[in-house]
């Protein structure tokens, strides 16, 4: 598992159509990362994304913290995840403490300006899983919902390795300056 | 004898422990009888006065008329269900609760002869539902029956916290000690603080976990109880059940080697009860001992002998919760999983309940909300029909599940539960005494007064019908109206001047009342009363652009985030008019080999056929009037309480 052997992208020919449907996920996701509707924007899933109206940081899985970039909307809904229970989120609104109200899984920021910055910051939970797959039992490491390590590991010769993630076990995201495209228009969400 | 006879066919396989004659003593052998420490009682006020005065448990709220539309409200089905809960109650046999009610017999009657009591068991789970139903309705109908109810049980607790059966009782689990129903006492000791919240109670739950340590067999990381067994005071394990004579033997006070072990086939669940307990004992005391053995507990639960064997396929069944056997205690085990996963933050435990609904779901139809009463029940030696029979404690377990679930991000199961609640968990509270009197076969008026008594109480039924194999069952009223209030508590929720409206069902609450007009009409009101934002999900049957939204009579444009309506600036006394298109659907399912036809309208399942035709027959869904059009309105005198009690632990 946790090498890939079926996909031959290390064969000739590669193969192009499992390649297709993974890409139409990526935007599936991205896409559900935030959404807009009459000034409320909703916050589905702590994922970076650049959009027209809000932009969202998250410094997942390094540390518990995500900002959002308000650009147009009035209220924001912000989904927890599962795997936050009901630890405490510490919400800051430019800075000063709020206590937005809960709506089932959601925290709801009204009154919200252009250039207000929301800004949580929670505990990441760290776990070791175990699971068995195919008869063969796997420890899994996760830090929040992100799997940073797994064992024991396919050493085979053409395998291209998963899960090389040390550099998330840093309590510190690096930081880098990235050129952010907002598109004018989206493309709804197709019949698969 | 005769009664006994059924009432062990009929009654052993569902519900809970049936107490039968036979008495098998066994010693716990040296491996399984190592004891911890025994934490002092002593801090427990054993004078149970303070706790148990009238004005304190009364409820207590304001009451106001209100012209409504006359739909499903679930504070009248509470105000029913007290009803019950105190109608089946004998003060004279130490408040013990009758099982079974067979109003659909000729003439109606009390079953069970000398195992009427159902061993005791049930009162802890009708003291544990009475306070939620109070709060939904503020009615006060038998509400010295229920202090001196949990008089008598508080009555039986030890300084050591095991709650012993009386002397006088009849029974073998006399001046024995049961674990499964201290477990149940604690919670309904939970409930009772949360209406009033008396620190006494906290002792008195910290006690019973004490209890519930001395009585545990460890083995390993592991611990458990024996099934269906209680303890005397030297130590002694007693089979309470003839477990070891069934199609599925158990010896205790033995490690069980498969779920379905014993007279009721439930493993797991016998351990369930005291897990719940402990994690609520750490909850609300700390106690770091009781988080540790029910993580013992836990453990023996998870046990791969104690869950199908899928390794065929690669995987097995205790890491991803395939069960089968006994719905209710499988689904009720999940449930208490899930308050250890709480309380742990265990991502995996958690999905593993998800994956245990997901089972579960799988083998019933939400949208009727029927689910079997067993899964594969000739497989373990049981008979047939409990495949095609349902038992309102495992459906009152879905609703539970479904909330708790979805109150943890793990889904959004709302719709499942207003299935579940407009649907078979309604429709087999037996509250029609025309109709009561009719499968009774009775052509007089004669009985009527004992069929009032029962009138509220939840059958054990089938698909179409309550049938000539079912009755009133105590097990299945206790749980059954707990799901009224943990879906009725899920209707609105309020914080921070944001409401939520998460089901289309009545209800009056302090910041916001329902109408329903459903499923007569498109129609929902909400009055508002605190609210400044109103959160409306949108119900998954109904197309959310169809929804016209009206406040203050002025239309306008609603916002759509995901599954719920938002609705912001709102001033109190602003009324906000949901009107939509309602659509009617046929369905066809096949449940227990038979191919149904069902017609809903929304979510309202309005008729089902084919139809069972017994001549004792309850019928369900004779709900031709919904489907009219007109929505009949009505004068109702409507309760707001001060208090909510927090959902918790099963």
């Amino acid at each position: 598992m946790v090498y890939i052997k079926d996909l031959k992208f290390n064969a000739d020919p590669p193969a192009i159509e499992d390649g297709h449907t993974a890409s139409q996920a990526l935007y599936y996701a991205w896409e559900g990362i935030t959404r807009f509707h009459d000034g409320v924007a909703t916050v589905n899933l702590f994922l970076n994304r650049a959009s027209g109206w809000m932009d969202v940081d998250s410094y997942l899985p390094h540390k518990g913290k995500v900002v959002l970039h308000n650009k147009q909307a009035r209220s924001a809904l912000v989904r927890m995840p599962a795997w936050l229970g009901t630890s405490p989120i510490s919400a800051t609104l430019n800075g000063s403490q709020e206590h937005p109200p809960r709506a089932g899984r959601y925290l709801a920021f009204e009154r919200l300006r252009p250039g207000d910055v929301i800004t949580l910051h929670f505990d990441v939970p760290q776990s070791p899983e175990k699971y068995t797959i195919d008869d063969i039992k796997y420890t899994v490491a996760f830090r929040g919902s992100t799997a940073i390590d797994m064992q024991p590991r396919d050493s085979g010769p053409h395998g291209y390795p998963l899960y090389l993630r040390e550099p998330m076990k840093s309590g510190e995201a690096s930081m880098h300056t990235v050129k952010r495209f907002a598109a004018d228009s989206l493309i709804g969400a197709q019949v698969f | 004898m005769t009664h006994r006879v059924r009432l062990h066919r009929l009654m052993s396989p569902l519900c809970t422990l049936v107490l039968l004659p036979t008495l098998i003593s066994v010693a716990a052998d040296d491996n399984n009888s190592q004891r911890r420490v025994v934490p002092s009682g002593a801090k427990v006020d054993m004078n149970t006065d303070s706790i148990l005065r009238l004005e304190e448990i009364r409820p207590r709220g304001h009451w106001y008329d209100a012209k409504v539309p006359d739909t499903l409200d679930l504070a009248d089905r509470a105000g029913l269900a007290i009803n019950a809960l105190i109608g089946e109650v004998n003060p004279k046999e130490f408040y013990g609760i009758y099982q079974s009610y067979k109003f659909n017999a000729n003439p109606p009657h009390i079953e069970g002869g000398a195992d009427a009591l159902y061993g005791l068991v049930l009162e802890p789970r009708s003291a544990r539902t009475l306070p939620m139903l109070r709060v939904m309705s503020g009615s006060s109908f038998g509400l010295e029956i229920e202090r001196d109810m949990m008089k008598a049980m508080l009555g039986q607790v030890q300084k050591t916290g095991e709650m012993i059966y009386p002397r006088d009782f009849e029974g073998p689990a006399r001046e024995l000690s049961y674990p499964a129903r201290m477990g149940m006492l604690a919670f309904a000791a939970q409930n009772w603080y949360g209406r009033d919240p008396n620190p006494m109670w906290l002792d008195w739950i910290d006690l019973l976990s004490d209890g519930l340590k001395k009585d545990a067999i460890h083995i390993d990381d592991r611990a458990y109880y024996p099934i269906q067994s209680a303890i005397d005071s030297s130590g002694v394990w007693h089979d309470m059940a003839q477990g070891g004579t069934g199609p599925t033997p158990y010896h205790t006070p033995e490690e069980p080697t498969q779920d379905e072990e014993g007279q009721e086939g439930t493993a797991k669940n016998d351990q369930t009860r005291a897990l719940s307990t402990l994690v609520l004992d750490y909850k609300l005391t700390g106690n770091k001992d009781s988080l540790q053995l029910a993580r013992e507990l836990a453990r023996e639960i998870l046990r791969p002998a104690l869950w199908v064997n899928t390794s065929d396929d690669g995987y097995p069944g205790n890491e991803h919760a395939v069960f089968e056997g006994h719905f209710h205690a499988n689904v009720h085990t999940l449930i208490g999983l899930l308050d250890l996963a709480d309380v742990d933050h265990d991502p995996w435990l958690k999905e593993f309940v998800r994956e245990g609904y997901a089972n579960a779901i799988r083998n019933g139809v939400v949208q009727l909300g029927w689910f079997p009463a067993w899964i594969h029940p000739t497989k373990f030696g049981r008979p047939a029909w409990l495949a095609e029979s349902d038992e309102i404690c495992g459906i009152g377990d879905m609703v539970l599940l479904a909330i708790r679930l979805s109150d943890d991000g793990l889904g959004d199961y709302w719709d499942d539960v207003d299935s579940i609640v407009r649907n078979q968990l309604t429709a087999q509270q037996v509250i029609d005494v025309d109709l009561m009197r009719r499968a009774s076969g009775v052509t007089t008026t004669a009985y009527d007064g004992e069929l009032n008594r029962f009138r509220g109480g939840f059958g054990l039924g089938g698909i179409t019908t309550i049938s000539e194999n079912g009755q009133i069952a105590g097990c299945c009223t206790g749980n059954g109206s707990q799901a009224l209030y943990y879906a009725w508590d899920g209707i609105t929720r309020f914080d921070n001047k944001t409401a939520t409206v998460n089901l289309f069902l009545n209800r009056a609450s302090a910041w916001l009342d329902i109408d329903s007009y459903l499923p007569y009409t498109g129609k929902v009101v909400l009055h508002n009363k605190l609210a400044s934002t109103v959160m409306v999900r949108v119900p998954d049957w109904l197309d959310r652009n169809a929804i016209s939204i009206a406040v203050n009579g002025k239309v306008i444009a609603a916002i759509s985030t995901g599954r719920y309506l938002m609705l912001g600036n709102l001033a109190p006394k602003d009324v906000i008019t949901l009107t939509f298109p309602l659509k009617d659907s046929v369905e066809k399912d096949t449940m227990a080999g038979t191919a149904y036809t069902i017609r809903f309208r929304g979510s309202t399942v309005v008729d089902i056929s084919p139809r069972a035709n017994g001549p004792h027959s309850y019928p369900l869904y004779l709900r031709s009037a919904f489907t009219s059009g007109d929505v009949p309105m009505r004068l109702k005198r409507r309760f707001v309480s001060d208090r909510l009690i927090p959902l918790g632990v099963y």
